[in-house]
């Protein structure tokens, strides 16, 4: 091994601890990531209100762990078991189906499930989920090999709706594909998730499984018609 | 042309036929496992592109085919191979492979691996590489033979890291040596990784194998154990790359690193305590990771790159003093006097460009907020190919140009038109890589045969962006290009190996190389590596940038109830 050049005779772009400060410098992607509000400071004067990750909550009283065998054991156990699951979207999909096929959730039909349930279960969610002034409309989704029940929902503007969710088979996805982005979600197995969202503007948008869940994955869409 | 004062190829030479047998059969087999891989990555883009038709079933077969075998078997041969050389040649007084019959047992374990997960493919399962039992709820026994593969591989793998670390080990412990080379070193702490690789294996696919095998009722927390693993499995060829750069530039240039061997042994201890705890971020996505958990993981994957930004400003930075020792001059001038004749040198070369390439584009993924904007999208693959081809398999391959001539006695075939193969993967990478990445952030799935989403229905009817089909196009295109140069590298080697003509091609000590040895210019500036480095950040931080944006116009709004 050739004897290094002692520290002093170098010139400082040799020295270790120049090499060191340069490895270091990847580190200040920080502050970019403070600056969009994506890191623990209040730096974030690039930040707009929708940026930000999917705040998906599990259910309450749910035991959680995603991709597992273990959940397709599972017969429920929580705030709502899977056969209970595809019970309410059924009714959902049911009471609310439009002529064309689509459906066409309501806050009527929200509050008078809430009502029917009154289990205590909407308090716990209510308690979990965002506290703001207008309440969403509740929408079920269902997702299996290789579709998603409903396939079409219409929905309103700038209207929150939470979306509860469950994979009732293997692991899927239900991305979004809306503006010229995806919103990607993974949904795990018996795993019911729900998650507020607000379309902000008109327009048809693809539902798409983009998790592999088997040989049909690729066939696996649906559809929301935003009015 | 300089004639080599090589210590890879002398060292390699003068190991005994018993250690150049065993290190032929890893290399053999890690060049059929790349034969095969490709041949499955060109039937999974010309399915995915539409070049031909191809059923759904068969289609996700290749590509599952396509990540076990090049992911799996090809990339941990060839470091088995090359982490037992390394530790064997550049140990001063081991001179050969230590336990050489666990390291056989390893490889036979190894390779029944390979044919248990691969067979499994014939026999019908329908996972993936990423191996996830929940598929398999119709019918565990589908995945007996794919988990039996892994554990033999883990297993194979346990037993040959802990031979390259005897072989490191023995002469200290015989009073032969005071301390390591920093290759020595290297090779150690690679073993190290390789084995908690393994361990993180078997606590991953045991629980699925005896699963299938009707031993247990259920797999809890797969997710979990697959992205230690898998976080493990991407950093540990890494790592071996960073080494391969540093044993080769010193072989075909002659220099050492002018920060010491202390530094670099200080560098590629940091791949040991950075690797394992960053690997938060393959779950970001997953719902039920607390928000606490994804910002500090977030925090953590920010160090992954530094070790690898080290080695990389190490080596160039020597590389640049020594050439200005010899006359270089000028900010870039310098690196003309490389010797890109050389295959090895070219393919170092455009392997540091393709790793920066996915290095810039694999910190965006980091960021957690940005998993729901990329994640699972055509983003994934279309910058990892940069790691794993355009870096890693590279780099590999330049050293197995190198290495299998000294092994079997076999000349380099037609170095000319090997040395401009890199620039040609690199095109094709290009176009793969562009194409996935505008593909991704459009939000196109990255594990879909069929993109038309075509029903009859009037009011299901919706179709996918017609910019989706040509973005796939572009990656097809980059995607043959890719495996057209990768198959002739495949040839080269498979002719080093087994040709029956000896006087066909050019000795691989001759090859072109310069001779910098002892000749550092210490007293100049270095500023090629930093600057490179300057570059690289600015370009993540301008995708990060472009991604947040892109993320802020995506009309939905998340978690505002209140709109």
């Amino acid at each position: 091994m050739a004897e290094a050049a002692k520290p002093e005779s170098r010139h400082f772009t040799l020295r270790p601890g120049f090499a060191v400060f340069v490895g270091l410098f990847v580190l200040t992607l920080y502050f970019l990531w403070a600056a969009y509000g994506a890191a623990p400071t209040s730096l974030s004067f690039l930040a707009e209100e929708s940026a930000g990750p999917a705040p998906v909550t599990p259910m309450a009283g749910m035991d959680v762990q995603s991709a597992s065998v273990e959940n397709m054991a599972q017969d429920g156990g929580g705030a709502m078991t899977p056969d209970e699951f595809e019970e309410i979207t059924l009714k959902f999909v049911e009471d609310l189906s439009l002529p064309d096929g689509s459906v066409q959730p309501t806050r009527e039909w929200t509050e008078a499930m809430e009502a029917a349930r009154g289990d205590g279960a909407q308090e716990e969610m209510d308690a979990a989920g965002p506290a703001d002034a207008e309440e969403p409309i509740d929408v079920y989704l269902m997702a299996m090999r290789f579709s998603y029940e409903p396939r079409v929902l219409r929905l309103d503007r700038n209207v929150p709706y939470r979306f509860r969710m469950m994979s009732m088979d293997v692991n899927h996805g239900a991305s979004i594909r809306a503006g010229f982005a995806g919103h990607i979600m993974r949904r795990p197995a018996m795993v019911l998730t729900e998650m507020v969202m607000t379309f902000s503007e008109r327009g048809e948008f693809m539902i798409y499984c983009t998790v592999y869940c088997g040989a049909g994955h690729d066939q696996m869409k649906g559809k929301i018609i935003v009015e | 042309m300089t004639k080599t004062k090589s210590k890879l190829i002398a060292g390699t030479r003068n190991l005994n036929p018993g250690d150049k047998n065993l290190l032929l059969a890893f290399f053999s087999i890690a060049v059929l496992a790349l034969a095969l891989g490709i041949v499955f990555a060109t039937m999974t883009a010309a399915g995915r592109t539409g070049l031909f038709g191809i059923e759904s079933a068969t289609a996700y077969r290749m590509l599952g085919l396509h990540g076990v075998t090049i992911f799996f078997y090809w990339l941990y041969f060839v470091q088995a191979g090359f982490v037992l050389l390394l530790a064997a040649v550049y140990t001063e007084g081991a001179g050969e492979v230590a336990l050489r019959p666990l390291a056989w047992l390893g490889f036979v374990t190894m390779l029944a691996g390979m044919v248990s997960s691969e067979s499994s493919y014939f026999g019908g399962t329908i996972l993936l590489y990423d191996g996830n039992p929940s598929l398999l709820i119709d019918d565990p026994s589908e995945g007996r033979f794919f988990y039996l593969g892994y554990v033999l591989l883990s297993a194979g793998l346990a037993m040959v890291a802990t031979c390259a670390i005897a072989t490191a080990v023995r002469p200290k412990f015989r009073g032969v040596i005071e301390s390591w080379t920093p290759i020595s070193f290297a090779a150690v702490a690679w073993s190290g990784l390789l084995l908690v690789a393994a361990v993180a294996g078997a606590n991953a696919f045991l629980p699925p194998l005896f699963w299938t095998l009707g031993l247990r009722e259920s797999v809890a927390g797969y997710a979990m154990s697959w992205s230690v693993l898998f976080h493990n499995m991407h950093y540990l060829p890494l790592m071996a790359t960073v080494v391969l750069w540093y044993v080769l530039m010193e072989n075909v240039t002659g220099m050492q690193s002018v920060f010491g061997p202390k530094f670099s042994k200080i560098v590629f201890a940091i791949y040991m305590i950075f690797v394992p705890p960053t690997s938060l971020y393959h779950m970001f996505l997953e719902p039920d990771l607390a928000e606490a958990v994804r910002v500090v993981g977030s925090l953590l994957s920010l160090f992954i790159a530094v070790p690898t930004i080290l080695v990389f400003v190490v080596i160039v930075a020597s590389l640049e003093s020594y050439a200005r020792a010899q006359g270089g001059r000028g900010l870039f001038g310098w690196i003309k006097l490389l010797p890109w004749r050389n295959p090895v040198m070219a393919a170092v070369g455009m392997a540091a460009v393709n790793m920066a390439l996915g290095g810039v584009f694999s910190m965006v993924l980091i960021q957690e907020r940005l998993a729901v904007l990329l994640s699972d999208t055509f983003y994934v693959p279309g910058y990892f190919h940069f790691l794993t081809v355009g870096g890693i398999s590279l780099t590999f391959i330049a050293a197995l140009i190198y290495v299998i001539p000294s092994l079997t006695g076999h000349r380099c075939w037609r170095p000319a038109v090997l040395a401009r193969l890199p620039y040609i993967l690199t095109i094709g990478l290009g176009l793969f890589g562009a194409g996935g990445i505008a593909a991704g952030y459009h939000g196109v799935p990255r594990r879909i045969f069929e993109l038309a989403y075509h029903v009859d229905d009037p009011v299901e009817h919706i179709d996918a962006p017609f910019v989706w089909g040509t973005m796939m196009g572009v990656i097809g295109a980059g995607s043959l290009l890719m495996a057209a140069v990768l198959a002739i590298y495949v040839y080269a080697l498979l002719r080093m190996l087994f040709s029956q003509n000896r006087e066909i091609g050019v000795d691989v000590a001759s090859l072109y190389v310069v001779s910098w040895s002892g000749s550092a210019a210490t007293r100049e500036r270095a500023w090629v590596g930093p600057l490179s480095i300057l570059a690289m950040v600015a370009a993540m931080y301008g995708f990060t940038a472009l991604s947040f944006e892109i993320l802020q116009r995506v009309p939905i709004l998340v978690g505002a109830a209140g709109h």
